[in-house]
């Protein structure tokens, strides 16, 4: 008794959690391991000759296309992400507030309506080309597909970045300055290191984006492991050679999550929430007419040209009598859906990311890995692997929207860990083991300390899970139960004959819901 | 304070989410699950649609208004559908399978999903467009064709034949879908049932070899021809109609492929209909399809009738390939496995 006793304490450090909280995660990492077992049962279960036709064709190509795109995307969102959360953060750049506010409206486009406004516009035979004779640039190239990419994905690693730099304590600048280091030192030895955790996690939530999505991607003619693995499943009705390829994606995904751990085990910074002072912002002088401009060719590319587009065709749509009273049910079933997704997001998040940052042993890191995995496996193999279990052993959950709830928040539920781990991973230990010596018990300490730190990040992660879920498809048109529809269902199936603005009214609600949550993300953030 | 506002906003998201539930509540259909083996089955079916919901709609209104029955209709895409229903199993929630595509259903025939269709209305459906057993019944049918831009090419200058695509001076002047697209596979499936997989390789090597651009959907495919980014390109007949109808696009015409004596023909694809294997209400599901054969339904399709001879239809004057879609299901796999190795994979 006593060596298992020892050996249990032993493996967690002698620290070991609380049995709800290790059952709670353990349950939520089973849970989302499920499809990924699907995807290595089908796999592994694939002929021989199937895996050597796909390694020595198509795999390396696209393992290169991948990587490139997803990285190339995660630089250029770095740096327009940081810049413009600093210039609105620490800076006193004229309307900052009302510029804070605009440039999340990107998140609420569904990225494969923006892909197309930009292929409208620029494309071979595109709007510039009637009126110019030239499209001026070639949209289907690399760095055009990473640019569009880009535009629509910023906000998340803007909205993160900004979230922490607002937290920053003025003391530790004045203490740079003091101690007779110019600006850019400051930045770079200062703002820069305390904002690490967040630049990271905005980079992860772009890198998975770019990994999971195939339909603005493919709508561009790039060629990624998951639009492969989705033309390979739908187009040749082949689960195994779908489920080999999105295997390599999983691993691809893993990777870059180790690698993301090995970089933060050696960087950790904390803030003390207690004594926090507001930074004064940054004169900008001559550079702010320079700084504006930035701003603004950002906001163009990213929200004026498509809310335009879609505005127009949406005034057509309603012309052309694309609009009923049905609206009215698809909008309920997407609110109902979306927010139902991030409520349960909202209430894992806290338990998981707790069990992450107080009790880090192998196994935790493990198990929140498997917990992350929701955004690399493709939408319609999660939605597969979800069928495969539930007609099996939940039956009853297939009668009712509750199932797309479960895989919303499965599939999103990374990205309100990045949210909440960028807050939780400010917060000291040492301000809760304070506590515990005090003899405050788990649950006050949780209510006191940990959860009033942190509850910013879980709700932004929340808002996140939202907006994205308001515009999921796969999983949506797979799962949905006879009858239902929501926006998003419904801007595919109007689409599907590519009269695009018969669909633009429902894209159009899709932005107008996603208002709730961005306007909540941002209001928090001014407030607070 | 800031306590009592984020209490606020909680008790905000409440509200407003028991309002989408509420409002969601409006259209989710319940779903009796009465027992199977009740003689006297619910007066509803489920079916999962691949087709376009603009054609369906219609005609399942109609069939509600006439039989009383209700239908729970699902759209999405047929292969994503024919899927479910493989991982459902026996627990499926489908009765009927509508597809866009002759390969999904003959994918469902092979993997055992499907239940014949013992209606004396196939007979009345040639014989190449029923699956074997009777698992299947075709629609309507289409033809693959070429379609061209008229402001760039002109009659005699478009190509007759599928064979021509290999010919260099076509290089980079045509548009084809992609690999992976259900009715590509079908497509060159079918004309390996004729020419064999020796022949089948090579032509796609020479397509390839010529540069075409592949595009992700028969949709972009014919914009691609209207707006002038290709000469012409591989569609259906259906394509060139809706091209007509856009419009700065529409100087668009097209011709049937293989037509001269001793060539091919032109292959046939179509939109089909099944009853499945575990189907919970059989009978409404048969009641359903027999009613979609019928002359008046028929006739209400955007496509041509699989019915031939009914009053008022024009059907197309053209020669169709001699071969069978009844035959594609066996060969899939060979032909997935061939344009893998043309390079025609993605």
């Amino acid at each position: 008794m006593i060596s298992i006793n020892h050996i249990w304490l032993k493996s967690w450090n002698g620290k070991p959690p609380r049995l709800m909280l290790l059952f709670i995660n353990i349950v939520t990492a089973l849970i989302m391991s499920l499809p990924v077992l699907y995807v290595v049962v089908r796999a592994v279960s694939a002929p021989l000759e199937k895996w050597q036709v796909l390694l020595g064709t198509r795999i390396p190509a696209l393992l290169w296309n991948t990587f490139s795109l997803a990285s190339m995307v995660a630089i250029i969102t770095t740096f327009i992400g940081v810049s413009l959360a600093w210039l609105v953060e620490q800076t006193n750049l004229p309307g900052r507030k009302l510029i804070k506010v605009v440039l999340t409206l990107p998140l609420a486009i569904p990225p494969y309506i923006g892909a197309l406004t930009y292929i409208i516009i620029f494309g071979k035979r595109g709007l510039l080309y009637t009126l110019l004779g030239t499209s001026l640039i070639d949209v289907y190239s690399f760095f055009s597909v990473a640019f569009i990419m880009s535009m629509f994905t910023f906000p998340y690693v803007f909205l993160i970045v900004s979230a922490a730099l607002s937290k920053i304590n003025a003391n530790y600048l004045e203490a740079g300055s003091s101690c007779g280091a110019t600006y850019p030192t400051i930045f770079k030895r200062v703002l820069l290191p305390l904002v690490m955790p967040a630049i990271l996690s905005g980079n992860m939530i772009v890198f998975f984006y770019i990994l999971s999505d195939f339909g603005a991607v493919s709508m561009l003619r790039y060629s990624t492991f998951t639009s492969s693995v989705y033309f390979q499943m739908v187009g040749k009705l082949d689960r195994s050679g779908a489920a080999i390829l999105s295997m390599l994606t999983i691993g691809l995904g893993i990777l870059i999550l180790l690698a993301k751990a090995h970089f933060q085990k050696h960087s950790a910074f904390y803030l003390n929430p207690k004594s926090n002072r507001i930074n004064m912002p940054l004169k900008l002088g001559k550079c702010k007419k320079l700084c504006l401009i930035f701003v603004f060719i950002v906001l163009f590319f990213s929200v004026i040209m498509p809310l335009s587009a879609l505005i127009a065709w949406s005034i057509k749509g309603i012309i052309a009598k694309a609009v009923t009273i049905k609206m009215f049910g698809y909008i309920g079933n997407s609110l109902f859906i979306s927010m139902g997704a991030a409520l349960v997001t909202m209430l894992l998040s806290i338990p998981i990311t707790y069990f992450k940052f107080r009790h880090p042993t192998r196994f935790t890191s493990m198990l929140n890995g498997i917990c992350n995995l929701g955004l690399i496996i493709p939408g319609t193999l999660l939605a597969l692997g979800m069928v495969f279990v539930i007609n099996k052993y939940f039956m009853w959950l297939m009668f009712g929207p509750i199932v797309l709830i479960i895989g919303h928040a499965m599939r999103y539920l990374p990205r309100n860990l990045q949210s909440t781990e960028s807050s939780m991973a400010l917060i000291s230990p040492v301000l809760d083991e304070t506590a515990y010596s005090l003899g405050v018990r788990f649950g006050t300490v949780l209510r006191k300390v940990i959860f009033p730190t942190i509850l910013p990040g879980v709700l932004s992660g929340g808002a996140l899970v939202m907006v994205s879920s308001l515009k999921e498809l796969p999983i949506t048109l797979m799962l949905r139960p006879p009858g239902y529809d929501t926006l998003a269902v419904r801007i595919w199936i109007q689409a599907s004959d590519g009269f695009y603005t018969n669909a633009a009214p429902a894209g159009l609600l899709i932005v107008i819901a996603s208002l709730i949550p961005l306007l909540f993300l941002v209001r928090k953030e001014l407030g607070g | 304070m800031k306590i009592a506002r984020i209490k606020f906003l909680i008790i905000i998201i409440c509200i407003i989410t028991t309002i989408g539930f509420l409002l969601s509540g409006c259209t989710v259909s319940t779903n009796d699950t009465d027992s199977i083996q009740s003689k006297e089955e619910p007066r509803e079916i489920t079916v999962y649609s691949g087709r376009q919901e603009k054609f369906i709609v219609p005609l399942v209104e109609k069939f509600e208004k006439d039989t009383g029955i209700k239908v729970n209709l699902i759209s999405g895409k047929a292969t994503e559908y024919a899927h479910r229903i493989i991982e459902e199993n026996e627990n499926t929630q489908a009765d009927v399978f509508l597809s866009n595509d002759g390969g999904i259903l003959e994918y469902l025939r092979i993997e055992n999903m499907l239940a014949p269709i013992d209606s004396k209305l196939l007979d009345q459906v040639p014989a190449n467009y029923i699956g074997k057993d009777k698992t299947w019944t075709a629609l309507t049918i289409r033809y693959r064709i070429f379609m061209y831009n008229t402001d760039l090419i002109t009659l005699d200058e478009v190509p007759d034949s599928i064979f021509d695509l290999t010919d260099p001076k076509y290089k980079g002047q045509f548009a084809i879908n992609r690999a992976g697209n259900e009715s590509m596979i079908t497509y060159f499936a079918s004309i390996q049932s004729i020419i064999g997989p020796e022949k089948t390789l090579e032509l796609m090597k020479g397509i390839m070899a010529n540069d075409p651009l592949v595009l992700q959907s028969h949709t972009d495919v014919r914009r691609a021809i209207g707006s002038g980014e290709v000469k012409f390109g591989l569609v259906n007949n259906y394509h060139y109609y809706t091209q007509l109808t856009e419009e700065g696009m529409n100087h668009v015409a097209m011709i049937f492929p293989d037509q001269a004596q001793g060539e091919l023909g032109a292959f046939a694809n179509i939109s089909g209909a099944a009853i499945t294997k575990y189907a919970k209400h059989p009978n409404n599901a048969l009641l359903f399809i027999e009613y979609l054969l019928q002359p008046e339904q028929q006739k209400m399709n955007d496509e041509t009738p699989i019915i031939p001879g009914l009053e008022g239809i024009e059907y197309e004057a053209v020669r169709p390939a001699d071969t069978s879609l009844s035959e594609v299901g066996p060969l899939w796999e060979k032909t997935t496995d061939l344009m893998e190795e043309a390079g025609y994979s993605d």
